[in-house]
Formats: C-alpha cells, structure tokens, sequence
C-alpha cells in the first residue's frame, strides 16, 4: 500500500506566452484528482498536534512501540528498551484524577530519545489541595538492539533536571516473541522513583558501597542535574508485558514499584491499592495512539500520542509549475561564437528584458538585482524570495541563464542578495549546466562542479551593467498575530491575538529600515504573573518583569530600526542597527561575521548597547542600560548536526556563555536546545537554575508543497528569568548568509534542477 | 508499481464517445477510434479517460503540418492530466517537452524513453536508462538495469538501481494523425528496492522511435502514457 496522494492544488500558470502553436484550442485539461485526500489536520497545522506522516497500516510492536504515558517508548508508566523512528517527534498527552503531564520528545539519534515535559500535579492532602506546575527532561537511549536470544536493552533518566518530582533511572530489557513480534516481554530495575516498594539494597553497591545510598535531593532551585543521584539507593524491579491482540489494539499489563510523587509530600493520600497497571491501547494509524488504563488497583486514567516526522513531509512532491527548460546551444562555428553582440546598441535593454520575462515564466518567485555582462562571463545577481531549498533557487538562476544569454557567454555566475548584501558568488560552466542537467545525480555532479567563493573575491563582469528594478524594495504587511506564553507558574497557557502592522524598506547601498506594531485584540497575557520582582544580590530583572511589558500597553512598538549592511572584505559582513531593536531594549547593535564560503565553522563578533524601554510599547527609555556582547562560533558538526557557542556579557550583566545544538534536516526542519551559564549563581538565578530552552522550526512547504520560505516554530523556555539573557535583535548575520554558502548549497543540492 | 485506474465515468464516456464515433465517423480526416482504444492500453482494460482521447481525435494530419514539430499526447492517471506537449530543449542527448503552460514536463530520450518529469508532484528527477534504449533499438530481449532518482522525504537525490526484463510482446499497427505506423511491442518489467514491481510498455516503430508507451514516473504518481505525433 502507497502513502495516500495529495489532490493537486490550482497550479499556477506560469505567465509569459508559452503558446506555441495556434492550430490547437487549449489542450489542457486537469481534472479534479481521483485521489484521496490529505485528512484536514496536514492543512492546518497548529502548534502540537500533527500527523504520522507513512502508511495507515499499524505496524508491529517492533516497528513502532507504544508511547508510555511520559512520552517515552514503553507501556503505561514504565520503560520498554525500544526506540522510536529516527527523528521522530512525539507529542503525549496523559492524565488521571489531579496528575497530567503533557510531553515533547524527539529521538534525535536513532537509539536515543529525549523529552521535554511539562506536569500539572495536584495532591490532596485532608486540608488542602497542593497544585505544582513541573518541568522535567527525560533521556532514554536503547543501547543493545534485539538479535538472536539477545533482548534489547536500553537505559535511561527520567526528570533529570528539574525539581525532581519524578526523578528515577532505569536498565530496562525488551524481548519481542510471536513471528510477527506480536508479544513484546519486559523486565528492569529502577532507581529513585521507580523504587518505592518492594526494594531491595542496590547491586551496584557490588562495585562500590556509596551507590547503596542515594544522596537526599537537594530541591533547591530544580534546574540542575543531579549526577551525584544517578542509579545510587535501593533498587525495584519492574516488569510488563505487551500483546499485540488485533491488528490495532495492544493490551498492556506492567508490574511496577514506582511511585511518582515527591518525598515531601508523604502527608499527602496518594494511595497505590495494587502493584500491577492494566491498559489497552489503540491505533488511530496517521492519528496517532490512544490508550484507556487502570492503574494502581484505583485510577483510570487516558494518554493520547501523536508523532510526526520531519522526514515524512505532508506532502510528498512540489505542487507547481515546471522550469524554464534548458537548450544547448548550436555547434560553435568555426571562429566561435559571435562576440560583437556586446557592442550591439540596445543590448543591454534586450537583455534586461528577457531575464525579467524569463523570472515572470519562473513564477515570479525571485527578483533581479542587477546583471553584469561581458562576452563571455555573467554575473547575475537575484533576490530569492520564495524558494525554500536554495540550491533550487541556483538552479533556477541557471536556466534563466541558459536560456536569454547568448552562446558566447561561456561562464555562469550567480550572487543571491539579501539586506543588500553579497552573499556568496556561485560559479558554474554552462557546459556543465547542458551536459549535467538531465544527468542521474545530475543535481550533484553539477554542484561538485561550482565554485563558491566571497563575493568580492574576483570582480563582476564591466562590459554591460544592468540594474533591476530591484535596487530599493518596499514591503509592507498587515496580518493578525497569535503570541504564546507559556509555562507561566500560574497559568500554563496565555496568549493574546491581535494585528501586526509590518514595514520594511531597503534604500539601497546596505540601508534597511523595519518595523513592527503590535496591537492585540483580545487575550490573557495581561495576566502573566510578575515573577519575583528584583532580587537582593539577583540579577537586574531584564526579562522576568515581562508582566509588566504585557499589562502596560495595550498595542506597541515591536521594533523600529534602522540598520546598514557591508561586506567589507572577501568573506567578511557587518551590520549596524540602531533604534528600538526589540520589545525590551532599545540602542545600538554592531556585529561582524566571517563566514568563508566553502567553510562549516563562521565567527562573529556582536557589541551592543541598549537602554531598557518602558513598559508602555512606546518611545520612552528606562534608566537601565548595559553594555553586551558575544563573540560566536557556528559550526557544522557534520551529520546533521550543527553547533552553536557564544560567550560574553548579557543583559543582566552577566558574564558566561551559551551553547545550542540542533538536529537540521535538508528539507529545513529543525530541532535543538539549548543552555546558558553565567556568573549568576543558581541560587541567584531562581527557579530552574539557568536559562535553557528547546528550540523547534518548522518549514511551512513541508506542510503545502508549495514554493514558499516562510517558516513557523519557536523557542520553548521552561522559564524566562534574568540571568543568561540575550538581546533578541533582528537581522542577525549569519541567518542572513549562511544559506548562501557551500555548505547549505550542497545540502539542498538534491533541489538543483528541480 | 503501476497505478491501474479504471474508473466507471471514464469507461461510460469512453463507450459513449466510440458509439457516437461510429454513428457519426466522418472518414479519413478523423483517426481509427478503435485504433485509438488500443493505443493507450491493452484491450479495454486500460483505456483513456474521454479527454485524452478528445485530444488524439483532434490530432490530424492538418493540424500536424501546420505544426511543424512532432507531438505528444500525455496522460498521468494519478492526477487526472491529459495534455498535449511539444519539444521545447534539447540538451546531453535527451529532449525537454512542456504542455501550452509550461506547467507540465518529461524528458526523453532521442528514441522516447523517459528520463525525468517535472510539475508531477512527485516527480521522475533524473534517471540513467542507457541500458534500456539500447536494448529497445537493438530490439533485443534480455536483462537490463536502470537508475531511477527521486527525491527523499529530506529532499536529498536518492538515487535507486532497478533490474528489468525486456521480452518481446508482438506487434501492432498504430495509425497516429493518419500515419500508419508497423510497431513491436516491448514489456519491460522491473523490480524495485522495496521489491515492488513496475512494467513499462513501448510500442517501437521500423526507424526505433518509440511510438507510444506507457512509463513509471514513481511509487506515488505510478505511470505516465504517451503517443507521439509526427507532421
């Protein structure tokens, strides 16, 4: 059975006269799809929920475990030692009677699965009702897969920073039997958590006796891990068992001595009546699992997951036009191809002309800057406004190319601007382009060939120099806007809606000038609680007092800023902005990166100094301002993974460093976290310790199919205070260039002639 | 994997328009219907939807000369196209055709057979059937292997080796735009990397120009089938 197939959207038509022929009436017809439709969810993606993208088949226990109701591969509360699809992301929401947790987790290697989860946990004690709000990170990694007699066998730490509400480890080991895996037989032992009853002393105490003890948690603040915890104290065993009993129903019977309740609330009744937990689960196929159990001889309780991977788009193909095709030229005659074409009065206008049809044919989807021409070399300079995969939007450069130039012109180069700047030159033989294109793997054999060098390395081309209409660009917007806040301690969700008036002008010669007002409509925000004012001995509160952002002002100024773009030597880029660069801060923002274009590591160095703006959106400043600034290092790790580590003073004025890691894929997805160390002390810093986050993007083409760069996701912060904060400034370099070099290129490369 | 679509109002509309075909045939100037039938399929079971046929009907040998260029007729089931296209670039040996809009493209070999797609979603994007076209102009029954490149779910070239069969299938004779045409037939059945299996199917002319075939494009849009035209 195929994936079910998309019904084609209205392709656009591509503009410019394509009719070839008269003799014809037009011979198109497309006729609505006899396919089934994507179910209405792929349409509109909204934050959690998503779709298991793939086959509506259900798979066996082997190939696609349950989600426990921590998010986790297992059963009900317990662990099996089986992993999810590679890249997997799995969003799990599971609750009973005053506990809830809702859980994010990401297998971000093929054998280890992380998790982020956030927890409403309500103890009734004979008096009172004690309600937290938790935040915990999970890691699980299977580190022995089945093979022969042998089990898989995996490990892993629940809420291993965090307030320790449910911290445990585990070695957990996982037999599937039956022909088609249809039994799945479990059975480990945990620590912490995971043994409350029935313990017994640990045998690890065998390699040394301080495992035997486990150090009392030190509560504090929550927020740092714990290592000295790790497998140390009395130890349970916990078991399960999973049946397979329809080709969508999973039966699950699991012993477990766990107790998922915090030490310091022994006065509270949270009474476990029976050892062993009983659930079933459903298959929804693309919908996802639902799970009905009973657990503690007492409780029913619900769990709902749903995963969706980046490497199974919603779409599966491009729904639009195809390209410009590509002609070889004629023979060369034999003294060559006519070079006095140069020279021809209204050249440069013919020429003009054609590149800017020829973008108009391509769908409009990139904008001339300018075209330097000589006999025998052309430098095109684009604008890439719509095409996610830049390396599409080179070859679509290509074929223009290919087809207004005349044969001489031998030598194809290609410079994507954005704010005004050079990004890179790209260099590619129209012999190549002809020979390569219909190529299998053409794709690669062509950007093997390309150079890709710093704009300024060689100069353009003086013969003929045309200017697009491109050289100052106006765009404004108007559209309404959804801002989130959350894991606020009292309120997990708040959110205002309103409108956002947006304007942007390039003046040409790197000037940028942008802005955004905000004006919400109706929401909650203004009832985000002020987190803990200002400290004595704490840092200065240069982000918890965003309540009082949120309460002051009904619209405000987002940012206003003016900003000057330069490539002042061979790889090298800097910006100034100044104005109001964010909500919080107003004041001057510098930066300098060097990036070289065939490189994986870029540096920069960003110095800013800003005032605190008041409360009100307006145009008013605080008394407060600070020096800041960071030198970075961007590095491509390789496999996926690209790196991120910047030291140097923040807002608060602090003094550390943050370093962010995250799992890209070629198609723009991307998903990382990341953590921050200052020199405010974790007891200075409050709740959670240090500033850390999970970071998620998500490429709206991969939802449309269609040609589009737009991109949605965010920063999910457990809790945003003081120390550690960096100022969120627009713009920044290396977002702006990187996509432009070799190394983003050859990822997209497979996009080239498409 | 071949994607089979028979649908009921295709099959009503193409029995409605082959009875008012007989009752209404004009003579020379409009093609065989019954030929037509055969053209795109093997018996009834695989016939044109009634707009493809709409179009090779109005494909005369008039409107072929003025023309001037050869023509193909283009039908993907999977996302209910039919369409007329017509050469449009040549380079590296293989042919670039695109319909009236330029929304839609295959590219072909010299001979006609497929080398990649584009504007069909899921796209054919390059292939190396070198094997395949050598074997169909030596007219030679036997083993042969193609590169079949799509892209993956992270837009990365994934590049698959398939091992076909080419046996010979008997012959028939085509009469396209009023020209008559004495070609083999040749099935070639090949084998994919999840051990799926797809059969393409080429009608050779006596100067080795394919001259109607059907064609896997990929596993999500299954096959393309085309009829080339000449003036």
């Amino acid at each position: 059975m195929h994936p079910p197939l998309p019904a084609p959207a209205r392709l656009r038509y591509a503009g410019g006269d394509r009719r070839l022929w008269g003799a014809f009436h037009d011979g198109t017809m497309l006729r609505r799809a006899l396919l089934r439709r994507l179910p209405l969810p792929s349409a509109a993606l909204a934050g959690a929920v998503a779709l298991i993208a793939g086959g509506a088949l259900a798979q066996s226990l082997r190939d696609s475990p349950t989600v426990n109701s921590y998010g986790l591969p297992g059963l009900l509360d317990m662990p099996t030692a089986t992993s999810f699809d590679n890249a997997n992301v799995t969003t799990t929401v599971f609750g009973f009677d005053g506990i809830y947790h809702g859980t994010l987790s990401f297998q971000v290697l093929p054998d280890v699965t992380v998790s982020f989860r956030y927890s409403d946990l309500t103890y009734q004690t004979r008096n009172t009702a004690f309600e937290h709000w938790d935040r915990s990170f999970d890691i699980h990694w299977q580190a022995i897969t089945e093979d022969g007699w042998w089990p898989s066998v995996a490990v892993g730490a629940r809420d291993f920073i965090g307030t320790g509400f449910l911290s445990g480890e585990y070695v957990v080991a996982t037999r599937h039997l039956g022909s088609r895996d249809q039994v799945a037989v479990t059975a480990g032992i945990g620590w912490g958590r995971f043994a409350d009853r029935n313990t017994f002393t640990n045998p690890l105490g065998a390699i040394d006796p301080r495992f035997e003890t486990r150090p009392d948690r030190t509560i504090g603040q929550g927020g740092e891990a714990e290592l000295d915890q790790f497998f140390r104290g009395d130890a349970a065993v916990f078991a399960g068992i999973e049946w397979q009993a329809t080709e969508d129903l999973r039966l699950q019977l699991e012993y477990s001595n766990a107790r998922f309740v915090d030490d310091s609330l022994s006065t509270v009744d949270f009474v476990i009546d029976s050892d062993i937990n009983l659930g079933l689960t459903y298959d929804l196929g693309q919908w996802g699992q639902v799970s009905a159990q009973y657990l503690y001889g007492n409780t029913i309780a619900l769990r709902y997951a749903v995963a969706v991977n980046p490497t199974r788009p919603a779409v599966p193909g491009l729904i639009a036009d195809a390209p410009i095709p590509v002609a070889a030229r004629p023979a060369p005659p034999a003294h060559g191809y006519d070079r006095a074409w140069v020279a021809a009065p209204g050249a440069a206008t013919t020429l003009r002309d054609a590149v800017e049809a020829a973008l108009l044919t391509d769908g409009g989807a990139m904008t001339l800057v300018g075209l330097n021409v000589d006999a025998d070399r052309a430098t095109l300079r684009l604008r890439n406004l719509a095409y996610p995969q830049e390396a599409m939007a080179l070859g679509r450069a290509l074929r223009i190319m290919a087809a207004t130039l005349p044969a001489s012109v031998e030598m194809f180069e290609v410079i994507f601007v954005v704010a005004g700047l050079d990004t890179s030159r790209v260099r590619v033989a129209r012999s190549d382009v002809e020979r390569n294109l219909h190529q299998a793997s053409g794709a690669g054999l062509t950007m093997a060939l390309a150079e890709v060098e710093g704009a300024r390395v060689v100069s353009d081309p003086a013969t003929l120099e045309i200017a697009g209409d491109d050289a100052s660009r106006f765009t404004w917007g108007l559209a309404p806007y959804l801002e989130l806040s959350l894991f606020d301690p009292e309120n997990p969700l708040l959110y205002d809606v309103g409108i956002a008036a947006s304007a942007r002008f390039e003046f040409g010669g790197g000037f940028v000038a942008s802005a955004i007002a905000h004006l919400p409509v109706f929401g909650t925000l203004g009832e985000a609680r002020i987190v803990d004012g200002v400290q004595p001995g704490g840092p200065f509160p240069v982000r918890s007092e965003s309540a009082l952002y949120h309460q002051a002002s009904d619209g405000y100024i987002d940012h206003l800023t003016l900003s000057h773009y330069a490539t002042v030597a061979p790889d090298i880029h800097t910006r100034l902005t100044f104005g109001y660069l964010e909500r919080m801060f107003a004041g001057v923002s510098g930066e300098v990166l060097w990036h070289p274009a065939r490189s994986d590591i870029a540096f920069g160095l960003e110095v800013n100094h800003v005032w605190r703006r008041d409360f009100d959106g307006g145009f008013g400043v605080q008394d407060y301002d600070v020096t800041t600034g960071h030198v970075s290092a961007y590095i491509d790790l390789g496999n996926d993974f690209e790196a991120q580590l910047d030291l140097g003073r923040y807002l608060a004025g602090d003094w550390g460093g943050t370093f962010a890691l995250e799992r890209t894929f070629d198609n723009g997805w991307r998903v990382g976290a990341f953590a921050t160390l200052t020199d405010v002390s974790f007891e200075e810093f409050g709740e959670g310790s240090f500033d850390k986050g999970i970071t998620l993007t998500v490429p709206l083409h991969w939802l449309t199919g269609t040609q589009t760069r737009r991109e949605g996701g965010g920063t999910i912060r457990p809790l945003w205070r003081d120390g550690g904060a960096r100022l969120d400034v627009d713009g920044r370099l290396y977002d702006l260039v990187s996509d432009y070099q070799r190394p983003n290129l050859v990822e997209t490369e497979g996009t080239l002639w498409r | 994997m071949i994607t089979a679509s028979l649908r009921a109002p295709a099959l009503l509309a193409a029995l409605t328009l082959s009875l008012s075909g007989c009752i209404g045939s004009q003579g020379r100037d409009l093609p065989d219907l019954g030929t037509l039938r055969d053209t795109f399929g093997l018996g009834g079971a695989e016939t044109l939807g009634p707009s493809a046929l709409d179009l090779a009907r109005a494909t005369t040998p008039q409107s072929m000369a003025a023309l001037g260029s050869d023509l193909l007729i283009v039908e993907v089931p999977a996302l209910g196209l039919a369409t007329r296209m017509v050469p449009v670039g040549t380079t590296g040996g293989v042919t670039s055709w695109q319909d009236d809009a330029g929304r839609h493209e295959v590219a072909l070999s010299q001979s006609g057979v497929l080398r990649s797609t584009r504007g069909m979603v899921a796209d054919l994007m390059s292939s190396d059937t070198g094997m395949t076209e050598a074997a169909l102009a030596a007219r030679r029954p036997g083993n042969v292997a193609r590169v079949m490149v799509h892209l993956d779910g992270e837009l990365r070239d994934s590049p698959e080796r398939h091992l076909c069969e080419i046996a010979r299938q008997g012959d028939a004779t085509l009469t396209l735009a009023g020209r008559s045409y004495a070609t083999a037939i040749f099935r070639e059945t090949c084998l994919a990397e999840d051990d799926s299996a797809y059969v393409n199917r080429y009608w050779i002319d006596a100067d080795g120009m394919i001259r109607q075939s059907l064609q896997w494009i990929s596993p999500e849009i299954g096959e393309v089938r085309m009829a080339r035209f000449s003036p």
